[in-house]
């Protein structure tokens, strides 16, 4: 299939490239490694690419054709094609790369240079690629995956394409060096490859959560929502037209009462009995919306401890069958709302490195008891939860004033700008009952004040209900009144830590603290906001100790 | 919290004068010349803000009181930040490289202290862009495994630099792992 793999094994750079052994084999060779270029016929194995960019071109060239423009078809078809040529003939101009002990170098670009340096103690995976065309000369395209996060817009590392010989080369040559890392594993993004078959392989010991019938009923009554209503009605105003349906226009339901018939007379007479039936009706959707919602996917949780991490098995029409390695564990977060915290119940979620499914974040325990939180917890070789007693520090007070002011000044803008143009219209404050500028001014401060009021409200309220302490290498973050949540956050999964203090926030004397974890949904950033500055910096030195 | 970094024979108070940095003790600013690629960068992005008004004000506006304005104001406002902002940026733009972590401090308005420890960094880039080149800098780019700042950047370091940073780094996550 690869021709003869020891044909091109050197690098191919020009005339005095050495055809003897591997450029990787010396390690121990004092003089770097010459640098090599990608194969010539990188062009070829390209072609597939060109098609795949071309077709429109060709469809365009066509439609020219049957038209009788055939040099205009030619000429659009001719460009594109050799504008893709063109750009793998750049890149494999400009594409450099050299294998050394511990690294691989890969330098590209001609306008943008950029030299990449992508240590092997760091590649998560190598891919070997080959389409077609490649397989027919022998050559493969080389993806080095190394867990960093940039997403799939900005691959790590790309090779396209060398020989099949020296990509294998490549690997293993990559593999024996993670297998001779003793520490393989210590990174948090690492064994993402290895971890799925150790998993496999283990022996799963016991049950540590499951979803009995009871709980999930109670899970779909928590997860109670009328969002089927808002849908129906975005669908009623998107349609209703087309449709003839217009449920909220009195009319509409005169029509259709009137179609019934006598039927038309009971419900005009019994509208108290109807509005009724309606609540019911609304009570019942919003009831059926969670059932429909969670217990088909949480049917038959259960949450069994493996040797190396978890393994979760739920589902009623899809099942699915996960399994966790508490390796790739870099965050856990316990939420709760008003209602389930009234009756003890809180989700545990977990964020891992989790590439295979999606959003790194995983449900392990979707409606647990706070007991039943620890016991999983515990089954994770976690420190317990710190309880009341634990160094909980809070935010500056600051935090306060430092929301509202932003706020005040919000919503003073379209107050003022308000007024001035009601004021400005004589016929307008008219309409306004015929209240004088001055009780106008003075409803719109009130208004402002009011609002002002209720923010102040909640933002106090909302500093009340935040802290966080460092204990048993860990960060714990508590947040929210209506909706609570604790992020656990073990030390040694910190990437990066951000201090952030943008000029109002020094105005007030205090800063944000951001931090870079891998994984999870990437909605929002795991933070502690405004602490006093000198407690942030002292806090961000906590934070680092153990990397330090 | 100032220390000067740029020999200069000025009277200015260190927080005044443009050609000293202001940065937390121990911390170095990067090369000057970052300063012209800023101000190259800036003078393209208001390039084009200064050609639309001046079409808008000659095609469009013709014969409308304070004709001219919108252009003025645009002028005003592009020279401004040509000519004041880059060194304002140079100046609180500075790094400290660890024995196990770089630290990267940026801005006034909306200042960032960015720490990352080594043994966290996933793959290394030194990065020139045409204006870069232009100027004599490169960038340092440095890739974690986050989600939020995956990416932290270090522009304005002289390319010997770069390289010498990056191959400090390297060494770093060498030694963690063996």
């Amino acid at each position: 299939m690869s021709g003869e793999p020891g044909a091109i094994p050197g690098p191919i750079t020009g005339a005095d490239a050495n055809p003897g052994a591997p450029a990787p084999a010396h390690a121990d060779a004092a003089a770097p490694p010459p640098r090599e270029r990608l194969h010539p016929l990188s062009l070829v194995a390209g072609l597939g690419t060109v098609f795949k960019q071309a077709w429109a071109a060709l469809a365009g060239g066509i439609f020219l054709a049957a038209q009788g423009q055939t040099g205009f078809a030619l000429l659009l078809v001719g460009v594109a094609t050799l504008g893709t040529l063109g750009s793998i003939a750049v890149r494999l101009l400009s594409f450099s790369y050299r294998i050394d002990v511990d690294e691989i170098d890969l330098a590209s670009g001609i306008i943008n240079r950029n030299e990449r340096s992508i240590p092997f103690d760091r590649v998560q995976d190598v891919n070997i690629e080959q389409n077609p065309i490649a397989r027919l000369i022998g050559l493969a395209r080389v993806k080095l995956e190394t867990g960093a996060s940039a997403g799939a817009k900005d691959e790590d590392g790309v090779l396209d394409s060398i020989t099949l010989a020296r990509a294998e080369a490549l690997r293993d040559r990559i593999r024996a060096h993670r297998a001779g890392a003793p520490g393989a594993g210590l990174a948090p993004a690492s064994s993402a490859a290895a971890s799925t078959a150790e998993a496999n392989a283990d022996a799963e010991t016991e049950a540590i959560f499951a979803m009995t019938p009871r709980r999930l009923l109670q899970l779909s009554v928590f997860s109670f929502s009328l969002a089927i209503v808002g849908a129906l009605f975005g669908v009623a105003q998107t349609y209703g037209d087309a449709l003839g349906l217009d449920p909220f226009d009195p009319d509409f339901w005169r029509a259709n009462l009137e179609r019934v018939g006598p039927l038309q007379n009971l419900v005009l007479a019994n509208r108290a009995v109807t509005a009724g039936f309606g609540i019911v009706t609304l009570l019942l959707a919003g009831l059926l919306t969670g059932f429909v919602r969670t217990v088909p996917r949480e049917w038959g949780f259960t949450l069994t401890r493996t040797e190396t991490g978890f393994r979760r098995r739920r589902g009623l029409l899809t099942l699915t069958d996960v399994v966790l390695p508490l390796k790739r564990v870099q965050a856990a977060i316990v939420a709760s709302g008003p209602v389930r915290r009234h009756f003890d119940f809180a989700k545990l979620t977990i964020q891992s490195l989790a590439r295979d499914s999606g959003s790194g974040d995983h449900s392990i325990a979707p409606l647990a008891t706070g007991p039943e939180i620890e016991r999983i917890i515990a089954a994770m070789g976690w420190p317990a939860l710190p309880d009341e007693g634990a160094p909980w520090q809070r935010p500056s007070r600051a935090f306060i004033a430092s929301g509202l002011v932003p706020a005040a000044i919000f919503l003073l803008l379209p107050a003022v700008v308000v007024t001035a143009i009601i004021l400005g219209r004589d016929d307008w404050a008219a309409a306004l009952g015929g209240a004088g500028p001055t009780q106008f001014s003075l409803l719109a401060a009130g208004l402002w004040l009011g609002a002002m009021a209720l923010l102040s409200l909640l933002r106090i309220l909302d500093w009340r209900h935040r802290r966080h302490c460092i204990a048993d290498a860990r960060l714990y973050v508590r947040r929210g009144w209506w909706r609570r949540g604790l992020v656990i956050l073990p030390l040694d999964r910190i990437q990066s830590v951000d201090l952030r203090r943008p000029f109002w926030k020094r105005w007030f004397g205090i800063a944000d603290l951001r931090f870079g974890v891998a994984g999870g949904s990437g909605f929002a950033a795991h933070r502690i906001e405004a602490l006093r500055s000198d407690e942030a910096y002292a806090l961000r030195n906590a934070l680092l100790e153990p990397v330090r | 919290m100032t220390e000067a970094t740029l020999p200069t024979d000025s009277d200015l108070p260190a927080t005044l004068d443009p050609r000293r940095a202001v940065l937390p003790p121990g911390l170095e600013p990067v090369e000057p010349s970052y300063r012209w690629a800023l101000r190259l960068r800036l003078m393209l992005g208001w390039l084009p803000l200064l050609i639309g008004a001046l079409v808008l004000d000659s095609v469009a506006l013709e014969g409308a009181p304070l004709r001219g304005l919108a252009s003025g104001v645009v002028a005003l406002v592009g020279l401004a930040a040509v000519v004041i902002g880059p060194q304002r940026i140079w100046r609180r733009l500075g790094y400290a490289l660890g024995e196990r972590e770089l630290r990267i401090v940026r801005g006034w308005l909306f200042h960032v202290d960015t720490i990352v420890p080594f043994v966290r960094v996933q793959h290394l880039d030194v990065a020139r862009a045409p204006l870069d080149k232009l100027v004599g800098t490169a960038s340092l780019i440095i890739h974690t495994a986050g989600t939020h700042n995956s990416v932290v950047t270090l522009p304005g370091l002289a390319p010997p630099r770069a390289i010498e940073l990056r191959d400090r780094i390297r060494a770093q996550i060498k030694t963690d792992w063996q």
